[in-house]
């Protein structure tokens, strides 16, 4: 999982792209560490002291880890549960789209 | 004076050991053997597990480590689901149909099909079949998959004077319905909207019928109404083509930010976890 997402990071580094996180890990100190490790430099909602029964969680009914949503630049859902190959697929094709100057 | 008390009831635990082997077990008394046999092989085949390695053989010896567990169990559900047709209405009998049914594997295994058909057959209409109905409701999401469970849910439904009993089984016929409607999402089937519409008038009928009642899936588990607000709102808000609510909150750093910052960009929102 973390490869293949800091490779779509950096390949769409000049990009109107962003892969935003909702982690769930409890122990903050711990995911730090984790995170410098594994080199996930992207941004993340922490979903809070509860883990997965957070608020962010419940709110979207995530009942899997990782649930995946991939949004438009106007904010429409397009894609879900998308991973490796199919992920950047999906991606690539939304900046396509903004790029050909769909409205 | 110890001395000899010690002795004359270390004799009388010998004795009642002895006895207990030369006693027939009582079929509650069998069924406890069971449930610790499956704990007991539970625990073996997970540490058995963790000692195979990473060499070239390793999934090799996943696969026949899993397969002897399995056959282990299955022989286990059997004898259990023997205790439960040997005399189905007893409490050692449905305690042996409870817990073979809250055991997602035993579903696929003969001894799971005779379980669901025990128990439609004779505690369809009980106050005390609510937590196998739940369960049977988690597991068989496809409404195909298990026409015994199937039978089962509708039984329940029909014959149960239990409110909350009979909203276990509502509640599994709109899982059913919202995993249709996400199924031909993902398909991108032309009669996923029309699904989609038929899964969110499931929730909302059993949000007003059985909002109340408890989800009997295991203790404090919230209300039946609790978990029909949140498919709604799924269903109503996160499919394709809908505009993503938005989130506010805070980043690893305390940093307050939503995704509405993003709007403009392609974003890909990530629910992970590093465990």
């Amino acid at each position: 999982m973390y490869p293949h997402e800091r490779s779509l990071v950096k390949r769409l580094a000049d990009k109107p792209f962003a892969l935003i996180g909702v982690n769930s890990d409890t122990d903050k100190e711990k995911l730090k560490k984790r995170m410098a490790e594994e080199r996930i430099t992207w941004r993340s909602f922490w979903n809070g002291p509860k883990g997965t029964d957070g608020p962010i969680s419940k709110a979207w009914n995530v009942r899997g880890w990782p649930t995946i949503y991939v949004l438009d630049h106007k904010g429409v859902i397009r894609f879900k549960d998308v991973r490796e190959q199919q992920m950047d697929e999906a991606v690539d094709q939304l900046l396509k789209e903004m790029e050909g100057g769909k409205k | 004076m110890t001395h000899t008390r010690a002795a004359v009831a270390a004799l009388l635990v010998v004795a009642a050991a002895v006895a207990a082997d030369d006693k027939p077990k009582s079929p509650a008394e069998r069924l406890e053997a069971i449930k610790k046999e499956q704990k007991d092989a539970e625990a073996a085949y997970f540490k058995a597990t963790r000692s195979v390695g990473e060499g070239p053989d390793a999934q090799k010896k996943y696969e026949e480590l899993y397969k002897a567990f399995d056959k282990g169990q299955a022989d286990r559900f059997a004898a259990a689901v023997e205790i439960a047709k040997a005399d189905p209405k007893s409490d050692a009998g449905f305690g042996a149909l409870e817990w073979v049914l809250t055991i997602p594997r035993a579903y696929y295994q003969p001894a799971g099909k005779a379980a669901l058909e025990l128990t439609a057959e004779h505690h369809a209409a009980s106050p005390k079949v609510g937590k196998i109905v739940a369960w049977a409701g988690a597991i068989l999401r496809d409404e195909t998959s298990n026409p015994a469970g199937q039978a089962l849910l509708k039984a329940v439904a029909e014959k149960n004077p239990d409110k909350a009993v009979r909203g276990q089984a509502h509640l599994a016929f709109a899982t059913q319905a919202k995993v249709k409607a996400d199924r031909a999402e993902y398909q991108k089937a032309a009669n996923a909207d029309k699904l989609a519409g038929e899964a969110e008038r499931a929730f909302e009928a059993i949000l007003k019928d059985y909002g109340d009642s408890p989800r009997l899936i295991r203790e404090n588990s919230g209300t039946i109404g609790e978990l029909a607000k949140q498919e709604l709102f799924e269903l109503r808000n996160l499919r394709i083509g809908k505009v993503a609510p938005d989130i506010e909150g805070e980043d690893l750093d305390g940093a307050k930010f939503k995704l509405s910052d993003y709007r403009g960009k392609v974003v890909v929102i990530d629910f992970w976890g590093d465990w």
